[in-house]
């Protein structure tokens, strides 16, 4: 029985011994990183590295051919042209301006 | 000098500087239909026969009937003429329609008056209804591009619907939401003081009307097409016409659908912005030049609870050009960007 309560008594020493070197080491301050194995630090690779690469998945467009086509002979153009007097001048101003161009 | 340039599946249209300030266009009705002879002795006979009408030659003998010409022919045969482009955009499958569009491009187009002179030419929007591989935005414009580039311009493409905005709202400080119907799309532009804030297509424009009405009256898609362009309706009012009360109705639904869509887009759009005044809304294209076309789809914004408190409008109205509009924005595009 005496010894029991002995060796409680000695536990708890022990701790406070521990418990205030502790304190005395680190001057109170609370270090709140949880250690971690150097294997798993070295296993971490720098975020900025990662650069999403895309392959380019558009549709070639291959070359169009129309050298064996020919306008018939009695087709001189292909379209009807009419002229307005409608004046863009002031619609580029005016938008070229709000675009800071 | 620059230029602007409307590639549409019905009509491809080109804008540029005429005489003393004046905008100059050319027009070509975007259709072909081939003609192949068996013999030479038709060969020549159908060539006699041609004679007059615009049409290129193969080199294996075939005759290709070019614009309204191949049209009209095609209706003389009972048959429907061929689109190098569907729904707006060329079709990678369709490897006759690219070249002979590469042709007519080159052939209105011309070469450019100075070195890598600007050309602006129109794409549309990625559309909201329309999932199919084929319908390849990306491919179209890079398709445009290599043709006008062979030829020696400088292109830059734009959306359809932002080059109408740019054309029709220069006294509206160029805020306003523009529909651009077209015979394959509907484009849609909502733009705010020169910068586009919603943009989106849909594919159910003319050549659906046409198709449908076709189907209901079991006529081909284009002799519906030649009535409609020439017989006298009002959209959505019952006509005495077989094809034109198809006509009609298809018009009606094809109106109410794209007033549902544009109030979806505008319902979706998460940052509102602040309109100091309301917006005017234009619509252009073959499609909109129907009789009672502006009015039903004024009826239609009501009809369908338009959100008038967050995006106003003070009017609905036609392009004062319908048929050129995107065209002369693409020209606008052309001589600033």
């Amino acid at each position: 029985m005496n010894n029991d309560v002995l060796l409680i008594l000695l536990y708890i020493t022990v701790f406070g011994l521990g418990y205030a070197f502790g304190r005395l080491k680190t001057g109170g301050a609370v270090n709140p990183t949880v250690p971690t194995s150097f294997l798993k630090n070295a296993s971490i690779r720098p975020t900025s590295a990662i650069v999403p690469v895309h392959i380019d998945e558009t549709k070639y467009v291959a070359p169009i051919q129309t050298a064996g086509l020919v306008l018939g002979e009695s087709t001189n153009s292909i379209g009807k042209t009419t002229t307005t007097t409608d004046d863009i001048q002031s619609s580029v101003s005016k938008l070229a301006q709000l675009k800071g161009k | 000098m620059a230029k602007g340039l409307d590639v549409g599946t019905s009509f491809i249209v080109l804008a540029q500087d005429g005489a003393n300030g004046a905008v100059e266009y050319k027009d070509f009705r975007d259709a072909f239909y081939a003609i192949k002879p068996t013999t030479p002795v038709a060969a020549k006979m159908i060539e006699k026969g041609l004679a007059g009408k615009v049409f290129i030659k193969d080199e294996d003998g075939t005759f290709i009937l070019l614009g309204q010409d191949a049209i009209e022919k095609a209706v003389e045969r009972n048959d429907s003429a061929k689109r190098p482009m569907f729904r707006g955009v060329v079709s990678p499958k369709e490897k006759d329609a690219k070249r002979v569009l590469a042709f007519i491009l080159r052939e209105v187009i011309r070469r450019p008056t100075s070195s890598a002179e600007p050309i602006v030419f129109c794409i549309p929007a990625q559309p909201v209804d329309q999932e199919d591989g084929d319908f390849d935005v990306g491919y179209h414009e890079d398709v445009v591009k290599l043709v006008l580039s062979e030829a020696g311009y400088a292109p830059r493409a734009i959306n359809e619907a932002e080059a109408l905005c740019y054309s029709e709202f220069e006294n509206d400080n160029y805020s306003g939401i523009a529909l651009s119907f077209g015979a394959g799309m509907v484009n849609v532009c909502v733009m705010l003081n020169g910068e586009p804030v919603v943009t989106f297509s849909t594919t159910k424009s003319g050549d659906w009307v046409d198709r449908m009405a076709a189907v209901a009256v079991n006529a081909p898609d284009s002799v519906v097409q030649a009535e409609k362009e020439h017989g006298d309706f009002v959209v959505g009012q019952p006509n005495d016409n077989a094809i034109l009360g198809a006509v009609s109705a298809y018009y009606d639904r094809l109106i109410d659908y794209t007033v549902k869509q544009l109030i979806a887009a505008l319902h979706s759009h998460k940052a509102i912005p602040k309109f100091s005044e309301p917006l005017p809304l234009v619509v252009a294209g073959g499609t909109s030049k129907a009789t009672g076309f502006v009015d039903l789809f004024t009826q239609k914004l009501a009809a369908n609870e338009y959100p008038e408190d967050l995006w106003p409008i003070k009017e609905v109205r036609a392009a004062g050009d319908q048929l050129h509009a995107v065209a002369r924005g693409c020209l606008i595009a052309a001589k600033i960007l």
